[in-house]
């Protein structure tokens, strides 16, 4: 079995607690990231772990530290997006949960390493139970001395806030979960400036996921090249897969990054009921679906931009033979329509229309013409908007029509595909 | 070329810009007009209705031209398959809930909807459902009315009400296609001086003009420039008038009033009281002919009869020891050209010492954006020409008691334009303290109604001459309406009045006499009507009151100083 990393405690009995995870290791790692490495050294660490965020966008997280500014004697910010609001993942819950220690303990070492005075954890609304056991792990930490002033004697001091959103997706994009925290509607911000030079309260910011920054004290342990060498080339360490739809056996679960995708589903108990495969969308709603036959692409950034989707947030869905897929979009074009923030013209105009075309499909009032209106609602809205979560819809909406066009054609025709799953 | 510039070529034009414009600053110079809804020069950028995208060498996708910077060697297309696509995306999206229904609504003709349609629209919906429904004729002032279902969700009213006026009135509300814009809770545009700019503001017939609506279709309406004459400021304006359907509207041409771009005056804004308070410049109180008060009440006479009656008076207003008993108060909304006729005839020649008019009266401060205290349009031309007199003047309350005590046997009195009359300014014509009396104005009033002369005058609509607003700043007014009736412009009546008496002054031609003045009076000198044009000219050298006369006052409502090209 592979090496689990951020998962290694997931089994212990109170692995939440300040007592378990320091009992099989943890909190080592600030003392040689505080008292034996310049902030910069972790900066070139974490570079050459070629560690890349882990929140869907996978930007290499040392680059985007290395954007900050120097610093000016004035406030940093470090936040952490525990927003976790694309459909199918839940990985982030899981650490939060489970090890909330390990989170805090890359916190301290991500705050150190971007100069950063002061902590932000946006966890989303829906996660009350989550939050409370942050907020304890906080609380234990800093009772420890690990937060708040003089960390270790290091003359590093960290605050840490938890902020909680109130249910919409889009504040889990990095500029409208900002706009979020300083108390403004969770609308994205047009970029550049980029939070590195303006972010949170017009200071330079680092956003980063729950996942992303669990992984660093072990990179501050065993090296940047240690954890590189555990990925496929570009694509560094382990990953957290989130697997949910027709398995056997939902759940999370920790493989190298670039397993192939069929080894997931089989880690997961292969497909529920001996069925056959039919699709999974690999990443979250907002990646391309790929037909059963992708199962040897490797999950990882590039591999799966190749194969014409993308790695995501990790969030697995997998469908079997029984699945319609007119229907699966129709969630998905829900979701979106639901989900738009309204502030740019195409996003806000597009996710409603596209959803109301693939509705009246599903009613059985589908036209012929209505797939290529599709296709072209979804170019429109590709590309077009200030954040991107237009471009995910489009993509939605592309690679299930592309993938799986006979099963629309049927249904506009008259329909034979319909199914009772 | 250096590191504060960049060089870029837009559609193969070269074009050198600071470094930090915008692509769609740097096409304006070009003469190449980007589409644009949300994006407005002096209100921050948002970036969200997309219709500005354009194509960059080398970029992933379109980029929108409202908030990149030209970079240094980039190539910019505005005219691409790629960007023909998706502005047409864009327009598609934009109409897909806006209603089609441009023949009932007052912004057809003047929309940046129906403009940008005519090039980038599908012509053909796809739509197969029904649009959704939405608030409509929703007063939001007194004389704001919102339809959300036109609404297009640039958001420009909001930014207006939140950088500019900082009165947040209107708020972005919903997610989704479920947005809409509406008045924050609890909150109105009533009271709201700016609250007329929102309509202006607002690309399509979401806010429309209470005070405008259904009375005019805007390709009837003829535009001319102009100056408010409601304050100190002179806020430079645009009078659309419709002299061709007058029947529809009681004979009245001036449909409304919009605000004309100066960077160094107001910006893009005007306040509400210059935009809604014109109709007394064609209202049924106007005045056509010179009257006369004989035995039995006023009577019309024709201008040369008047003259001779007012040039008879004033010479026969002998003191004892020769002097001229004349009480004169000038109006601070009089034109430079009038009030330098007026002190040639009644300070030179007539030699009054004292008159009416007070310098220093008007008042300082103004609200922090365009109202002035000081409601006058002319008041610092006035003082710089020597309105008041050799020994200095009295105030306009102080004449008018002096004159209730007897002591004039003339009072000559150049009724304000449009401001209230206060009740104890009467107490000079109710007790005949002067023998008589000569209003000139261009409304009934009760000084006209007291009057033994009352000679018509133009209202600002229709005058010809300059004011100085209290920047010192001169701005030339220029008729937009002809006089009505036999009514003429303030400087034509002095400049009679001058002959008939023999005095030698100019024909009351305004360009002419505007020439003379800067001749004499240094703080002119230099300027000409000419020089005047579009955005007028700062006095001469003058620092006068404190303010910024060279132009540069960069205060946020001014905006960014761009010219707006599509309003």
């Amino acid at each position: 079995m592979s090496q689990k990393i951020l998962s290694r405690n997931w089994g212990r009995e109170d692995s939440h607690t300040l007592e378990v995870y320091q009992r099989h290791g943890g909190y080592k790692a600030i003392y040689k990231a505080l008292r034996e490495m310049k902030p910069q050294d972790i900066v070139e660490e974490v570079a050459a772990s070629n560690l890349r965020g882990c929140g869907g966008a996978g930007f290499p997280t040392g680059q985007k530290w290395k954007f900050l500014p120097p610093p000016d004697g004035k406030s940093r910010y470090l936040v952490v997006n525990a927003d976790e609001g694309e459909p199918g993942t839940f990985k982030d819950r899981f650490i939060m949960e489970l090890d909330p220690h390990m989170l805090i303990e890359g916190i301290i070492i991500a705050g150190y390493a971007t100069m950063a005075d002061h902590c932000f954890i946006y966890i989303r609304g829906e996660y009350s139970e989550v939050r409370k056991r942050v907020l304890a792990a906080l609380e234990e930490a800093k009772a420890e001395g690990y937060l708040g002033g003089d960390i270790l004697g290091s003359g590093y001091s960290l605050r840490v806030s938890v902020t909680s959103g109130a249910g919409a997706y889009i504040c889990g994009e990095e500029m409208a979960l900002l706009e979020s925290v300083e108390g403004k509607k969770g609308w994205p911000r047009l970029k550049p400036p980029f939070p590195a030079s303006v972010g949170l309260f017009g200071r330079p910011t680092v956003v980063n996921n729950v996942e992303t920054i669990s992984f660093l004290s072990h990179i501050v342990e065993r090296g940047g090249k240690w954890f590189a060498e555990l990925g496929t080339p570009g694509n560094g360490g382990t990953k957290l897969y989130a697997v949910s739809g027709h398995v056997e056996r939902p759940g999370v679960v920790e493989l190298p990054m670039g397993t192939p995708l069929g080894e997931v589903i089989d880690t997961c108990g292969g497909v529920r009921g001996g069925k056959r495969l039919k699709a999974v969308i690999p990443g979250g709603v907002s990646s391309a679906v790929l037909p059963a036959d992708a199962v040897e692409t490797r999950m990882d950034f590039t591999s799966l931009q190749e194969a014409g989707s993308m790695l995501g947030s990790a969030a697995v869905i997998v469908m079997d033979e029984d699945t319609d897929m007119v229907k699966a979009l129709g969630v998905i074009t829900a979701f979106f329509d639901n989900e738009s923030c309204g502030q740019c013209t195409p996003c806000r105009e597009g996710t409603t229309w596209s959803h109301r075309v693939v509705q009246r499909i599903l009613d059985g009032r589908g036209r012929p013409e209505d797939i290529e209106d599709l296709f072209d609602i979804a170019a429109n809205m590709n590309g077009t908007t200030i954040c991107p979560l237009a471009a995910g819809a489009a993509m939605a909406i592309t690679g299930f029509l592309t993938r799986f066009r006979g099963e629309f054609d049927d249904r506009v025709a008259g329909g034979t595909t319909e199914r009772t799953a | 070329m250096n590191r504060e510039t960049v060089l870029i070529k837009i559609d193969g034009n070269e074009i050198s810009v600071p470094r930090g414009t915008t692509i769609l600053q740097a096409a304006e110079k070009l003469g190449i007009h980007i589409p644009r809804y949300c994006y407005h020069p002096a209100l921050t950028t948002v970036g969200s209705c997309r219709i500005c995208q354009v194509e960059v060498a080398g970029a992933p996708g379109p980029v929108i031209a409202c908030h990149a910077q030209a970079m240094d060697g980039s190539e910019i297309f505005t005219d691409t398959d790629l960007v023909r696509r998706v502005r047409s995306g864009v327009m598609e999206f934009l109409l897909l809930n806006h209603p089609i229904d441009c023949p009932i609504c007052d912004t057809s003709g003047e929309c940046d909807l129906q403009n940008y349609y005519m090039t980038d629209g599908k012509h053909r919906s796809r739509l197969r459902h029904s649009k959704i429904d939405r608030t409509k004729r929703k007063r939001i002032g007194a004389n704001v009315v919102l339809d959300q279902e036109r609404c297009i969700l640039c958001s420009r009213c909001v930014r207006f009400l939140a950088s500019v006026t900082g009165t947040n009135e209107m708020g972005f509300f919903g997610k989704g296609s479920e947005s809409y814009i509406d008045l924050a809770n609890g909150k109105t545009l009533d009271g709201n001086q700016y609250a007329g700019n929102v309509i202006d503001l607002c690309p399509v017939g979401a806010l429309t003009d209470d005070a405008f609506r259904f009375r005019c279709r805007v390709w009837y309406l003829k535009r001319a420039p102009s100056v408010c004459p409601h304050c100190a400021n002179g806020c430079n304006i645009e009078v659309h008038y419709n002299s061709d359907l007058c029947w529809k509207n009681e004979g009245k041409k001036i449909m409304r009033i919009k605000p004309r771009f100066n960077p160094h005056v107001n910006g893009h804004w005007m306040c509400d009281i210059g935009r809604y308070e014109f109709d007394f410049a064609e209202n049924s109180t106007r005045l056509g002919r010179p009257l006369v008060t004989r035995q039995g009440g006023q009577e019309e006479v024709p201008w040369d009869e008047a003259l001779r009656v007012a040039a008879g008076r004033l010479k026969g207003a002998r003191d004892d020891d020769g002097s001229f008993s004349i009480a004169l108060i000038p109006s601070p909304g009089m034109t430079n050209e009038a009030a330098y006729l007026l002190r040639k005839v009644f300070i030179d020649h007539l030699g009054v010492r004292t008159t009416g008019f007070r310098k220093g009266e008007g008042g300082t401060g103004g609200d922090g954006m365009l109202l002035r205290n000081d409601q006058s349009p002319n008041r610092l031309g006035l003082e710089i020409i020597g309105c008041d007199g050799p020994e200095g003047g009295i105030s306009r309350e102080e004449m008018f008691r002096q004159v209730g005590e007897g002591k004039f046997k003339v009072l000559v009195f150049f009724q304000d334009l449009i401001h209230s009359v206060p009740p104890a300014d009467l107490v000079g014509f109710e007790s005949k303290g002067a023998e008589f009396i000569i209003v000139l104005a261009s409304n009934t009033s009760p000084f006209t109604e007291l009057a033994d002369l009352v000679l018509p005058v133009s209202p600002w609509t229709e005058d010809n001459g300059t004011w100085v607003n209290w920047q010192g700043r001169v701005q030339w007014v220029t008729p937009v309406l002809p006089p009505i009736g036999y009514s003429r412009n303030t400087a034509e009546v002095l400049a009679m009045l001058g002959d008939m008496m023999g005095i030698d002054v100019s024909d009351g031609e305004s360009t002419a006499t505007f020439d003379r003045l800067a001749r004499e009076v240094k703080e002119f000198s230099g300027l000409s009507h000419e020089n005047l044009k579009e955005y007028g000219a700062a006095l001469n050298g003058a620092a006068l009151n404190g303010a910024a006369t060279n132009g540069t006052a960069s205060s946020g409502y001014r905006g960014s100083g761009e010219k707006p090209t599509n309003d």
